[in-house]
């Protein structure tokens, strides 16, 4: 290294357990506020907590793209108040939501279900995003096998012409683009 | 008189356009540069025209003048001031006037700012595409959507006015605007990326002079996109912001792919790779908006938003068609002579993490494009019929979230080329304690659910990236540490985070439940008392409003109301909200005192820290400015690949082109490498 | 859309090689435009194909009656089951709504028609005011029972998804046809085409 920078000699100090100790303790500290994250109580979700969670699940059948969570139309109203009848009277989620698919068919649900074709809206971006992933890997893995080209003495002069020349033309350029300039 | 008027600006900007378009390709074809000079005549006449419609319109709206058919259909002569003006773009016909305006503005802007260069065939040929796309509005403005149409109104006629969702909160004037600037403002580089297509020039040099077009016009998005849940918010009554409604959506995706990049294209100016990978995402942003308004417009899709359907839905998706076709066919006849050589030293850096970074955006925009079209193709498959929600795309958007806001921590500090574990352990330390304070202070005030908690320490650790960032900047540079493409990022970064947080904690942590409350009575909920006071009714002219007067914690009175308009049909409620920097309190009405009846039922929701989407998005908007302020000006013979003989190692941004890399440098690319730092 | 098709694009860009190396440059650009291309074909054809969005079909349809009943505007008690027998109209409108205004004459126009035949026709208001439907009634005519708002609950048994809709009910008390926004002959040719009149019991 011809010029280390400052921070690289910083970064050497100290022994593998004084680097890594901060990031040991962060460890834990991430591990412990996740795992009360994931298993604290909340508190039992209240009957309207429920009536809630389900009417977002539920399209309103009048209007144009709401939930009946979302909506205030009366057609919502309404169902917002049998939603809570029937938690009321002990019905399960998916019991409420089948009732209301049966009334009104598959499209009051705002979740897709996840058989036959509609399956393909969940599976279709999972794959197109792992295709995606492995395109990623793959072409890495090629490049980590190429040799790197290495610059001649030969090329850096031509590289050199060239940002000359370039120089000149932004010197155009900017007095073309009106940002100021150098003349 | 206005009839005329506004026919005859759209004429004058159909005929310009058209005829611009016209001129400018011949004379480019022809090698005339004399009749490709013209373009900046005919850019002035399509904005003299844009704007005589627009003034025609607004005068039309102002004077009540109900012969025009847009007045009839959407004037009143009860709306108030701000709104009658805004009713421009409150419906279809009048919206597109502003779209052909706004665009007539950038044509000018580009014509000003080319001015030097109008005959080069690249700034020519981006000219001819803007004329084209200018000229299709026009023709809009002319033909199906005409507002200009005249009617004779029966004597003592007065309109409807409009839309009442569209006349209840003043930020209806300032959303859409800023909205069209964003759509619009994408024509610009998308133009200079057809120009060099059809060129052949895909070289750094369109794109250096669309970098700051692209990020005003994503700035402009990023801002109307955060006033119109802003809006959804207070005019809606449901106490969301975002119901990733179609209309939502369309303005999302472009926002998510043109955010892809503008990431992206820092790879091609320091590496030269990725040429037609960036053409292509500026097409699909500009194809995205366009089918966007198709979407918005054309009824094939339901939503809170749409405007009626109408007979411009054909038009546009002939439109969406021509400019998917041609991208696609210029890409693909000529995107393989155009990539450029080089490669990708290390997933671990700089490079690595813009490649991340828009795997995770496309993701992203596809997610939310089979979310918003898949009910069509399901019924086209089997005449099925299914509604894709918020379910949904909360559980597939949400993963990709997360991912983005960690990569969004780490990828500010990488270096070019390649990082090493060392450096990325001694720059990442104190961004990583910042997000895991973050998670601590969630967690001990009563987060749960490890979404949210995760959310928080991502959203930590970002902004301690960024500020990071910018301390060493600032630190450096003084307050020109703030400006300039890469500072000005960080902050919008800031705002990201600003945003996510708000996002993940009104979402996580909202309660919200139906009271019914006498007069006097006094209710709480999670941790709020709400007292009804009282009923108010007053008639306002353009509708009636009754109100309920609500204390919230003995402040206030708050009013959510029930308004029934002028123009009849139901009623629409106003809600109120009470925002404060920890926690908003909505209410709106569902049932107001009638007959025997003294209650009121008011819907209350209780979500924290609501008011910081809109803090973030003015962080993202201030950053953004400071993003295109002109930063550092690169002396344009600085080393920006190999250095020259003589030059000191480390001094100069590196790898502009694609040129290999030193051996034995990677590593230890000088911070300062990242930033435009002067020289 | 070209999102994801293009998804792995920007590393196959960046790995097509150099000008050494033209072998390698391959068609990748070409191919990915090609499957772009189709795909979005598809999508436009899609697109153009598709009409603006009908609302959602109904499930009631030849099910058995949900329950409408409730206190009418005149003050008397409306049953559907009373009806068993004969066949019914089920009518959902609204004052404020357009193609209901429209709709009413040929109600109107049917009743008359089959003054003297089992039918019934009952109207279920939606989100309206007694007096608005009262005044509605006095100007465009119809005298069958009307069962004014607040009976939100009726709609929801029906699933409607606004109005004006018109279920009609078999004297078996089955559904069998769903109207949105009727003619006299529409109705006609739904009765006549599950039995007519005869279908009905003391006919």
């Amino acid at each position: 290294m011809p010029e280390p920078a400052p921070e690289r000699s910083a970064l050497s100090a100290g022994s593998p357990v004084r680097r890594w100790l901060p990031w040991a303790a962060l460890a834990v500290v991430v591990v412990t506020c996740l795992s009360i994250a994931a298993f604290g109580s909340t508190g039992t979700p209240t009957p309207q907590d429920r009536v809630a969670a389900i009417a977002k699940t539920i399209k309103c059948p009048t209007c144009s793209g709401e939930s009946v969570a979302e909506s205030n139309a009366p057609a919502s109203q309404e169902i917002r108040a049998d939603i809570a009848e029937r938690v009321q009277n002990g019905q399960g989620d998916g019991d409420i939501r089948a009732y209301y698919a049966g009334r009104y068919g598959d499209a009051i649900l705002l979740t897709p279900s996840a058989s036959g074709v509609n399956a393909l809206i969940w599976i279709l971006p999972v794959v197109a995003f792992a295709v995606a992933v492995a395109g990623l890997v793959v072409v890495f893995r090629r490049w980590s096998g190429e040799a790197p080209a290495h610059a001649s003495a030969a090329d850096r002069a031509l590289v050199e012409a060239a940002l000359r020349r370039e120089h000149e033309q932004a010197v155009e350029a900017d007095d073309a683009h009106g940002e100021g300039s150098s003349r | 008189m206005n009839v005329a008027l506004g026919r005859a600006g759209v004429t004058l900007g159909l005929a310009a356009a058209v005829l611009g378009a016209v001129t400018v390709v011949y004379g480019l074809v022809r090698k005339k540069p004399e009749l490709v000079r013209l373009s900046r005549a005919y850019s002035v006449l399509v904005l003299l025209g844009g704007v005589v419609a627009f003034a025609a319109m607004e005068h039309a709206l102002i004077t009540r003048d109900f012969t025009v058919r847009y007045v009839y259909d959407n004037g009143s002569t009860k709306t108030p001031a701000l709104y009658n003006f805004a009713t421009l773009w409150g419906a279809l016909e009048g919206s597109i006037i502003l779209w052909g305006t706004i665009l007539g503005g950038y044509l000018v802007a580009v014509v000003v700012k080319f001015r030097k260069r109008l005959d080069d065939p690249l700034v020519g040929w981006a000219l001819a595409t803007m004329l084209v796309v200018a000229g299709f509005f026009f023709f809009l403005l002319a033909g199906p959507a005409n507002p200009f149409e005249s009617v004779s109104p029966a004597p003592g006629y007065d309109g409807p006015g409009p839309n009442p969702l569209l006349q209840n909160h003043p930020l209806m004037a300032f959303h859409p605007p800023m909205l069209y600037l964003g759509y619009v403002g994408f024509t610009v580089p998308f133009a200079f990326a057809i120009a060099a297509l059809v060129t052949g020039r895909v070289g750094e040099g369109w794109l250096l002079a669309t970098r700051r077009w692209t990020l005003i016009a994503w700035g402009f998005l990023t801002v109307g996109i955060v006033l119109g849940s802003w809006w959804s918010y207070e005019v809606l009554g449901w106490g969301g912001y975002w119901a990733w409604d179609p209309v939502e959506n369309a303005s999302f995706m472009p926002w998510l792919t043109g955010t892809a990049y503008i990431h992206s294209v820092m790879v091609q100016e320091r590496r030269g790779m990725l040429r037609v990978w960036n053409l292509s995402l500026l097409c699909a942003t500009f194809a995205l908006t366009i089918l966007g308004t198709f979407i918005t417009r054309s009824g094939v899709l339901e939503s809170v938003h749409a405007f009626t359907e109408s007979s411009i839905g054909p038009a546009l998706l002939v439109f969406f068609s021509l400019i998917v076709l041609t991208t696609v066919g210029l890409i693909g006849w000529r995107g393989d002579r155009l990539r450029s050589p080089g490669r990708i030293d290390s997933p671990i850096s700089r490079e690595g993490a813009f490649l991340a970074n828009n795997v995770l955006f496309g993701a992203f925009a596809f997610v939310v494009l089979m979310g918003t079209i898949f009910p069509l193709v399901i019924e086209a498959i089997n005449d099925d019929r299914i509604s894709v929600g918020t379910p949904y795309f909360n559980r597939m958007t949400i993963p990709l979230s997360l991912t983005l806001l960690f990569l969004m921590a780490v990828a500010p500090v990488l270096p070019w080329r390649k990082a090493s574990g060392e450096l990325l352990r001694h720059r990442l330390l104190w961004p990583a304690w910042i997000g895991a304070a973050a998670m601590v202070v969630g967690v001990a005030l009563g987060a749960r659910g490890v979404g949210a908690v995760l959310a928080f320490g991502f959203g930590g650790f970002a902004a301690g990236s960024a500020g990071r960032q910018i301390v060493l900047a600032t630190r450096r540079q003084g307050w020109r540490g703030l400006v300039g493409r890469a500072n000005g990022g960080m902050v919008v970064h800031i705002g990201v985070v600003v945003i996510a947080v708000a996002v993940a904690a009104s979402g996580s942590f909202v309660r919200q439940a139906e009271l019914t409350l006498e007069p006097g009575q006094s209710a709480s909920f999670a941790g709020h008392t709400l007292t009804y006071e009282g009923q108010q009714v007053r008639d306002e002219g353009a509708k009636v409003v009754n109100q309920a007067l609500i204390r919230i914690d003995g402040t206030g009175p708050w009013g959510p109301s029930l308004n029934k308009f002028a123009n009849g049909s139901q009623t629409i409620g106003t809600p109120s909200v009470r925002s404060t920097l920890t926690d908003d309190v909505a209410l709106s009405l569902i049932q107001v005192p009638d007959g025997d009846r003294t209650s009121i039922t008011v819907r209350v929701t209780i979500q924290p820290l609501v008011i910081w989407l809109w803090i973030g998005g003015a962080v993202m908007a201030l950053g953004t400015l400071l993003a295109v302020f002109p930063g550092r000006r690169r002396n344009p013979i600085d080393p920006v690949s190999a250095p020259l003989p003589g030059a000191r190692a480390g001094r100069g941004p590196s790898g502009r082109e694609g040129v290999a890399p030193r051996p034995g440098r990677a590593d230890v690319d000088d911070e300062r490498d990242a930033e435009e730092v002067p020289v | 859309m070209s999102v994801t098709d293009e998804a792995t694009g920007p590393a196959r860009d960046g790995g097509g090689g150099d000008e050494a190396l033209p072998a390698r440059r391959g068609h990748t650009a070409r191919n990915a435009a090609i499957v772009v291309g189709i795909v979005l074909v598809a999508l436009i054809a899609l697109l153009a194909t598709r009409g603006t969005s009908e609302p959602v079909s109904s499930k009631i349809v030849g099910q058995a009656a949900p329950d409408v009943s409730g206190q009418t505007l005149d003050g008397s008690t409306f049953s559907l089951a009373q009806h068993r027998g004969e066949w019914v109209l089920v009518n959902f409108f609204a004052t404020w709504c357009t193609p209901c205004r429209v709709e009413h004459p040929e109600l109107v126009k049917f009743s008359q028609q089959h003054a003297d035949d089992p039918v019934q026709v009952v109207s279920v208001a939606f989100d309206d005011e007694p007096a608005a439907i009262e005044e509605f009634f006095a100007q465009q005519g119809g005298s069958w029972p009307v069962i004014p708002s607040d009976t939100g609950r009726i709609a929801l048994d029906y699933g409607i998804t606004g109005v004006p809709e018109t279920y009609v009910v078999a004297p078996s008390g089955l559904v069998i046809g769903r109207l949105e926004g009727v003619t006299a002959e529409a109705l006609d040719q739904v009765i006549d085409a599950a039995g007519g009149m005869a279908a009905a019991q003391g006919s």
